[in-house]
């Protein structure tokens, strides 16, 4: 899985990255002193990396906690995105992470305690206000837990504070720290989902659809808050009826009771991005499907986007209350 | 499709010999700038550049000219190199992790190659021939000028640095001849082709994303596009390839005599078909 490891310096001697040696001994790591001089140079192959990646430990110096995009939120005045990773395990056709970086290795930042004392700053600053914090952004939030720890680090921390959300974004189904522990009600375990029949066509190395779901049911059984993403919606021959099985399935599973919030949003890409992806997967189905330039990002055609929005929308009606839809736009 | 290429830069001929005998290469014919060779299926060159910086940054940019298919190839420098206490015995071959340089502070970090059962070991470039053998790496002259001027235009997953060790603290430089270099060379000849092979595919798929689109080159030949249409097309033809890769395009554009016709043509298909799911 992981190709080779690398160490920045600094932090060879950070109890984390000794934690992290143990669970890959046999392969010797390199020191180097800082993680640029791997990570996103110029021309490094995105997709024979994303086949051999390796795993950089490294230390965050700046930017913890970050404005969230525009659109990102899920009902809660302020939001923020903090990173304790770039890039993902799994390999999406429609990953923006794709055309964000140009190496397809892992960073791991393991100083989670500067991310935590910048969420904190956070919250005392905006401590009367209705904030939410995401966490699965530039990395699926779950899917490296085993080796790096960090739900098991962080949920405690957000357990302290009542008043913020946070929002674990995930296809993974490695969920032993949420499995292990009571659930805490101001986190979200959100859940990217799309017909199985798409997933498996372009939702390499992830969880399939059914497990995703199977996972959802449990974690709901249990009380855990879920978060349903629809994110993108993906067009093509029958997609209607695709989408309406896929509905029927995840909400015939779930108890309506713990959806804390339900989000669609169209497959987009920023215009330099796509144009990077594209040129990386040129053989990719999905990018070769007729997307167009609308304003600065490549999407499906305007019609398309809110039929498929709109059609979304009147199903899950049946099944959700309006309140808990939000839409993600992501315009760039 | 197995379509990769490898350039191998190689300092000196005894070092190349065994490859060349290996890979049945020949020599290009003519005034050439260096000694280069290649094989009949044009996917595997080689370089002889001379010991040194100058001429290790010289023999490549005349490969990189040289080969039609530079740009897609994994390129490979091997060679020997004096080695530090404890790096390894007289004939230990490496594949490098780092390079350094004694003059410049740049380190470059080469890719991993995956499933690889070769030893790893940092390589330290020089100017002048050393016997700093009481150091913790390998020493040699061209390696770090060799990564240095090919990451320049090639994806750094196409780049490897190999070496044997000729000399350490136990035998110096004094005992290097040809016939002990070919001698090093030949038993290490297994661990240079299995780095090659999997190099081999590395360039494979480096070609496949780069190479030039199904019939692009057939239909530019007889009708004119310009330069904007020129890209089009490509564009087209790379989706036409991906989502109808069983409907045959000739016979569709046979009548259509004109750019505008075979670009309005491609972009009707195209946008008109569904991606199928199931």
């Amino acid at each position: 899985m992981i190709n080779q490891i690398y160490i920045e310096n600094e932090i060879k001697n950070h109890p984390r990255v000794h934690d992290i040696l143990k669970k890959f001994k046999g392969k010797p790591p390199i020191y180097i002193d800082k993680y640029a001089s791997i990570f996103n140079r110029k021309n490094q192959n995105f997709r024979i990396q994303k086949k051999y990646p390796s795993l950089i430990l490294a230390q965050k110096k700046a930017g913890y906690v970050l404005k969230a995009p525009e659109d990102f939120g899920i009902g809660n005045s302020y939001n923020f995105y903090f990173s304790h990773m770039y890039n993902c395990l799994y390999d999406c056709e429609y990953c923006f992470l794709q055309g964000m970086y140009s190496s397809a290795d892992y960073i791991l930042f393991v100083n989670f305690e500067d991310f935590e004392e910048g969420i904190k700053d956070k919250i005392s600053f905006l401590k009367n206000e209705k904030v939410t914090f995401f966490s699965g952004y530039d990395c699926d939030s779950l899917a490296f837990e085993k080796i790096s720890g960090f739900v098991r680090y962080f949920l405690p921390i957000f357990k302290k504070f009542p008043n913020v959300d946070i929002e674990l974004r995930t296809k993974s189904i490695q969920m032993d720290p949420l499995i292990s522990m009571a659930p805490i009600s101001n986190c979200i375990v959100a859940f990217s989902l799309m017909p199985t029949e798409m997933a498996k066509k372009i939702d390499h190395k992830a969880p399939s659809i059914e497990k995703r779901i199977n996972m959802i049911s449990k974690l709901a059984s249990m009380g855990w808050k879920i978060g349903l993403r629809f994110d993108p919606l993906i067009y093509g021959e029958n997609w209607k009826n695709l989408y309406i099985n896929l509905f029927d399935n995840v909400f015939k599973n779930i108890d309506k009771k713990v959806i804390h919030s339900i989000t669609l949003g169209p497959l987009r890409f920023p215009k330099a991005m796509f144009k990077k992806i594209k040129s990386m997967n040129p053989r990719s189905k999905l990018l070769s499907d007729s997307l167009t330039l609308r304003g600065n990002k490549i999407s499906y055609s305007n019609d398309i986007e809110l039929e498929m929005q709109s059609f979304c929308i009147e199903l899950l009606k049946q099944y959700s209350p309006e309140t808990l839809f939000f839409s993600c736009k992501g315009n760039f | 499709m197995r379509n990769g290429c490898i350039c191998w830069v190689i300092a000196l001929t005894s070092e190349a010999k065994t490859l060349i005998e290996e890979l049945k290469m020949h020599p290009l014919k003519g005034d050439t700038l260096f000694p280069v060779y290649k094989n009949k299926n044009e996917d595997e060159w080689l370089i002889i550049t001379g010991v040194g910086k100058l001429n290790v940054a010289s023999g490549v940019s005349y490969l990189y000219a040289l080969c039609p298919n530079a740009r897609s190839s994994f390129w490979i420098n091997f060679g020997i190199a004096g080695a530090g206490i404890k790096v390894g015995n007289i004939g230990e071959i490496f594949i490098i992790n780092e390079l350094r340089d004694d003059l410049n502070r740049t380190i470059y970090y080469p890719f991993i190659l995956p499933q690889l059962k070769i030893k790893n070991a940092m390589l330290k470039t020089f100017n002048q021939p050393q016997n700093i053998y009481e150091s913790s790496f390998l020493f040699d002259m061209e390696g770090w000028v060799f990564y240095n001027i090919v990451q320049r235009k090639i994806t750094r997953e196409l780049i490897a640095v190999m070496k044997i060790i000729s000399d350490n603290s136990t035998e110096n430089m004094s005992s290097i001849n040809k016939d002990f270099v070919k001698k090093l060379v030949k038993e290490k000849v297994k661990n240079l082709m299995s780095v090659r092979d999997i190099g081999y595919n590395l360039s494979s798929i480096e070609n496949e994303r780069t190479k030039e689109p199904y019939l692009f080159i057939d239909i530019t030949k007889n009708i004119h596009f310009t330069f904007s249409q020129n890209k089009k097309l490509k564009k087209f033809l790379i989706r036409w390839d991906v989502l109808f890769p069983k409907r045959p395009l000739p016979p569709e554009i046979k009548d259509l005599n004109d750019a505008k016709s075979i670009l309005d043509y491609l972009e009707s298909c195209l946008d008109s078909h569904l991606l199928k799911w199931e």
